[in-house]
């Protein structure tokens, strides 16, 4: 679903190296921590999926398009398979939950009767049927949450990112939030959670995926699983086993 | 089809949303846009005007072969077929002596008072030859006037040159300052618009991001802002037209109606530009206004 090969960003402006020659696959149906301490390079990582950002160097493949190819005029396209989540919400002040829902339905240019069920089915799967008229600053900071997963999810995208989607909650909260991503997940919805909160991942097991300035120091799968890949060899290898499956 | 108009109509919600939000900016833009096409319709109606004005004198101004006093019968017949078979010319009208003098003696009879002695006055015979409306600016004029000049039994000539070379230079003048303020209103207005988008570009940032990150293409997020640009500058010119008309119909015809009956504008009625130039000119208010905001919103779409 996502694949990221020998990537490296710079940033000229600052002369960062955000990413160094990482190489790592997210399958589809797969739910994965982003890990690492800040300026790890998390949430460039992020960026590159849903094409806000190009790599300097290597390959990114989501959904089989190359992001480094990919067209101006075909991001939006790209978009419309990816939901996005941040730590800050980005709700629009100025509309309702609903309305902030509805836009990414409106930007698909649906009939408005189709807006207003699969809104109403979202706000649903995230249980704020009863806040869809309240503006975002009448919500708590989960209510913000749940209400940007909806808008996340209204558009039913193949994959979740969520960029510390629970760094503003507290801990009752961020369970919440982070049940719901998991019931997201259960749906068939690849999800890949940036987060540097080392109790969630032991409260809520997956793989993880760690980065340190910008190169992948581990990728294992933690809980049940128990695995880890040590190595890029390992890694690859698995990758490998995993599609000759 | 529907679906077609209720896509539309949802722009234009947007654009109208957007234009109340930033209503005060959007109201000084379409001053602006408007006293811009204030001063280029004035410019406009006023050079129509000098054109007509200029036309109407025209229309009575002749060039006059005054002939040689031992003038044959033939070569007046001659000279007259010759000059009617010219380009332009519309009539040629032969004046005999006789007739030319008590026409001048007619025109000076209010002053015979003053010409006491001179009863014996003389005119000689000449060809009055009319001309087309657009003769003051035919470049061939004066190598006829030349050529006929040197005809048997022709005098001299006049072509009443002056008075048609100083109108057609006004004329020029006139057109090429137009456009020289033209280009400039113009310039004036699309970055004035584009300054206006650009406000409510920054106002409707977070909207415009979320949009983008939901999948919204480019033409989706720029069409509100293109119609807010056209909307104020068709609205700017619509409106600077209307107040034109209205000085028009209450200042300027009043006062050329009531000119003194031998004035310069005695018989002459002004004009207002056709409903087609009207409709032009809006069109290009609204031209302006989608140029402004492509700048502004093509530009932020770019840079983010």
């Amino acid at each position: 679903m996502i694949r990221l090969y020998h990537v490296t960003k710079n940033y000229k402006e600052t002369r960062t190296k955000a990413l160094n020659d990482l190489t790592c696959h997210v399958r589809k149906g797969e739910m994965v921590y982003l890990t690492g301490p800040s300026g790890a390079g998390k949430t460039t990582f992020l960026r590159m999926i849903y094409a806000a950002e190009y790599p300097t160097a290597g390959q990114v493949l989501v959904s089989g398009r190359n992001i480094a190819k990919l067209k101006e005029s075909s991001i939006p396209y790209l978009r419309r398979n990816i939901g996005v989540v941040f730590q800050d919400f980005k709700l629009l002040n100025g509309r309702t939950v609903f309305e902030n829902v509805a836009l990414t339905l409106e930007v698909l240019e649906l009939p408005l009767k189709q807006i207003a069920r699969r809104v109403h089915d979202a706000l649903g799967q995230v249980g704020m049927h009863a806040k869809a008229g309240a503006l975002p600053r009448e919500l708590s900071g989960g209510e913000q949450q749940r209400a940007a997963l909806a808008r996340a999810i209204v558009g039913d995208p193949a994959i979740l990112l969520a960029d510390e989607p629970t760094g503003n909650l507290d801990p009752d909260m961020s369970h919440e939030i982070i049940m719901l991503i998991k019931d997201i997940n259960l749906r068939g919805t690849t999800i890949v959670l940036a987060t540097h909160d080392p109790a969630l991942l032991a409260k809520h097991p997956r793989r993880v995926i760690t980065l340190k300035r910008g190169r992948l120091i581990g990728d294992k799968a933690l809980g049940p699983l128990q695995r880890e890949y040590s190595t890029e060899t390992d890694f690859l290898n698995e990758t490998d086993a995993w599609k000759n499956r | 089809m529907k679906q077609m108009l209720g896509r539309i109509a949802s722009f234009f919600y947007r654009a109208l949303a957007n234009m109340r939000q930033e209503g005060l900016a959007a109201f000084l833009t379409l001053v602006v846009v408007m006293i811009s096409f204030l001063i280029l319709g004035a410019y406009i109606t006023f050079g129509l005007n000098v054109s007509n004005f200029i036309r109407h004198f025209a229309g009575h101004v002749q060039v006059v072969f005054y002939l040689d006093s031992d003038v044959t019968g033939s070569q007046i017949s001659d000279l007259t077929r010759a000059l009617g078979t010219e380009k332009d010319v519309v009539e040629v009208t032969y004046i005999p002596r006789d007739q030319a003098i008590a026409r001048l003696k007619r025109d000076l009879a209010e002053a015979m008072d003053f010409l006491v002695g001179l009863e014996d006055i003389q005119a000689p015979a000449s060809l009055e030859v009319e001309l087309g409306v657009d003769f003051h600016t035919r470049p061939d004029l004066r190598s006829m006037i030349e050529r006929y000049s040197q005809a048997p039994g022709v005098e001299s000539v006049d072509a009443g040159d002056e008075f048609s070379d100083a109108f057609a230079r006004l004329i020029a003048g006139l057109w090429a300052s137009g456009i020289v303020i033209a280009i400039f209103l113009m310039f004036s207005a699309v970055f004035i618009v584009a300054n206006t988008v650009r406000l409510t570009i920054v106002r409707h940032k977070d909207e415009i991001d979320n949009m983008r990150l939901v999948g919204a293409t480019n033409a989706f997020v720029k069409t509100p802002f293109l119609i807010e640009g056209i909307i104020v500058g068709s609205l700017g010119a619509a409106a600077a037209l209307s107040l034109l008309y209205l000085i028009y119909k209450f200042i300027v015809f009043p006062f050329v109606a009531n000119a003194p009956a031998m004035s310069l504008l005695s018989g002459f009625t002004p004009e207002f530009p056709s409903l087609l130039i009207s409709f032009a000119q809006v069109f290009f208010g609204a031209l302006i206004g989608f140029f402004g905001a492509q700048i502004s919103v093509g530009r932020y779409l770019k840079t983010e």
